[in-house]
């Protein structure tokens, strides 16, 4: 039951951050392959809090800002850079997120990470995989309901101005700059409070958990769902956590088995981009 | 003599990224984009030639030789496949969207790179050729083996290299990369071009794996890091011949940033170098034609 409850939770976060990234790509059209950093930032805060004042839902609010800081700073980027160079740009900065994380030891516990991180709990109930399936519930609830009240608003069309050129977006009066930092906040800080979440279950972080892989396995997920749809990020998740949890259960190594991910997040990658129609929204 | 040893290294390292360099320019011109799949192609030759080198049993340079020449042919064929599966699949398109080679071969790589993690597990394999010596250049001279390999490899590839840019299948990839239009204008046909350039790209792509799995060992990271590296060198200064020029400064720029910072300090500077220059290039008004 427990096993159960743990995958259920690493599924919805996932397919949470799936969603964010979506949106993310959708918004402005950009391919961002430094996810697993935004991440890490929202569950390192969370850790280094929870280390000097115990786990709290302050914890959680940190978390949501560190992931908004980074988020916004991945984001401002494609005020120069767009397409291609933008993903090999966030590339680029998720390789050194993980450099500068295993590199101040003095601060994030280096390649050793940081253990016996604080867990939240939840309505009085105690610390474990049902009420963390319940707090990443709260979370989805919250995000899917702002995502679908930002839907209706004037900031959507801004957005798509953006996202088809910045000097189109800046002829019409759009405040280029602003219509990306708002996305890049809102996407860092769902990305954040995933992290957060990550590490109260978990009890650990570190620089491993946030990797590359954990980006693409992410990216993976927005690819697979089309429109923006909770369900099929749902899917995608379950395709991509399901598998090593299967293989683990047929006796392959967790070691070799983390490898699957990483093998079916890259062919989803390339399948929705050869199986794609005309008029697909893709991030 | 510090600084000599110093600066050999420094070149050592920039004639590899030369070389991760070359494919990342010629697939930009051939197809306009970034390919990812050179990665795919420096883990499976850095993997090949680790698997050669520990099976024969001969001495270490026979080794090295073999083992380097396994990794090349594998990287050959599996940058020959892709530029002509992508090639296909980009005609097949023509009428509807074609894919995005950047995710497309990003997609690839990681499959490549997590089906090997699967088979042969996580962390360094090494061929225990790294101790090979030191190689006598005259009576006083000499280098350490795996910048010796790196020198000759860097000679081999790029002189053979710059021949092909020369040759009847090498200038029009030129021409695709410095004039475009021009080159559709006067019928260059991408189609002929894709199989000459996957040999190239896989040649030098397999000489970068082939280096790192004898000198340091073979990753799973090892193809998307050296990549970045490559993509660096390669924009920094413009013109299809100039990755030699960024190869060689970002190579001396590491080995120096290595002698006043920790290694792992000196590789995150280096990261952020290359992410600033892909910034401070620039590609919002340059893709709009506006600059």
């Amino acid at each position: 039951m427990s096993f159960a409850l743990s995958v259920l939770f690493l599924t919805l976060c996932f397919a949470l951050a799936g969603l964010a990234a979506g949106w993310f790509g959708n918004r402005l059209g950009l391919l961002s392959v430094a996810h697993g950093a935004i991440i890490g930032s929202g569950a390192y805060a969370f850790a280094l809090s929870s280390r000097s004042w115990g786990a709290s839902y302050a914890g959680l609010l940190a978390a949501i800002i560190a992931g908004s800081i980074v988020g916004w700073g991945v984001t401002v980027l494609s005020e120069r850079v767009i397409g291609e160079e933008f993903a090999l740009a966030s590339f680029g900065l998720q390789v050194i997120w993980t450099t500068l994380v295993r590199n101040l030891t003095s601060v994030t516990g280096g390649p050793l990470g940081i253990a016996a991180v604080g867990s939240l709990g939840v309505w009085g109930m105690s610390s474990g995989a049902f009420s963390h399936c319940l707090l990443v519930a709260c979370v989805a609830a919250v995000v899917v309901g702002m995502r679908a009240s930002v839907a209706r608003s004037s900031f959507v069309v801004a957005a798509a101005f953006v996202r088809r050129s910045r000097e189109l977006a800046v002829t019409l009066g759009v405040p280029s700059l602003w219509i990306r930092s708002q996305v890049g906040l809102i996407y860092g800080a769902c990305l954040g409070a995933i992290g957060c979440l990550l590490a109260s279950f978990v009890t650990f972080v570190g620089p491993d958990d946030f990797t590359t892989e954990t980006s693409v396995s992410i990216l993976a997920i927005a690819f697979i769902m089309m429109r923006e749809r909770f369900t099929a990020a749902l899917l995608g998740a379950v395709v991509i956590i399901g598998v090593p949890q299967i293989l683990r259960l047929l006796g392959v190594a967790a070691g070799r088995a983390g490898f699957a991910e990483l093998f079916m997040s890259g062919i989803i990658v390339m399948g929705s981009q050869l199986l794609q129609r005309r008029g697909d929204v893709r991030p | 003599m510090q600084f000599v040893h110093v600066m050999a290294l420094g070149l050592a390292q920039g004639a590899i990224f030369s070389l991760a360099a070359f494919p990342v320019r010629t697939q930009l011109s051939l197809f306009k984009n970034f390919d990812f799949s050179i990665a795919a192609a420096i883990l499976v030759a850095s993997e090949t030639f680790t698997v050669v080198a520990r099976a024969i049993p001969f001495d270490g340079e026979v080794r090295a030789l073999l083992g380097s020449g396994a990794g090349v042919s594998a990287a050959i064929v599996v940058m020959v496949c892709w530029n002509g599966s992508f090639e296909r699949l980009a005609r097949r398109a023509a009428g509807g969207r074609e894919p995005n080679l950047f995710v497309v071969s990003l997609g690839l790589s990681v499959a490549v790179a997590g089906f090997v993690g699967l088979v042969r597990g996580p962390g360094l394999r090494q061929s225990d050729l790294n101790d090979l010596g030191r190689v006598m250049l005259g009576r006083e001279v000499s280098l350490d083996y795996p910048v010796a390999y790196a020198f000759a490899m860097a000679a081999v590839v790029l002189g053979t290299a710059f021949v092909w840019l020369r040759s009847r299948s090498g200038l029009p990839v030129l021409l695709l990369s410095g004039d475009p239009a021009f080159a559709r204008e006067i019928g260059i046909d991408r189609r002929e071009l894709v199989v000459p350039a996957g040999i190239m790209s896989g040649f030098a792509a397999g000489a970068v794996g082939s280096y790192y799995a004898l000198s340091s060992g073979s990753t799973i990271e090892l193809g998307s890091t050296l990549f970045l590296y490559g993509a660096g060198a390669a924009l920094i200064f413009n013109g299809m011949r100039s990755f030699v020029w960024g190869g060689l400064v970002l190579g001396v720029l590491l080995v120096w940033l290595q002698q006043i910072l920790a290694p792992a300090w000196a590789t995150a500077v280096m990261f952020a170098g290359v992410v600033a220059l892909v910034t401070f290039r620039g590609s919002s008004r340059l893709r709009q034609g506006l600059r």
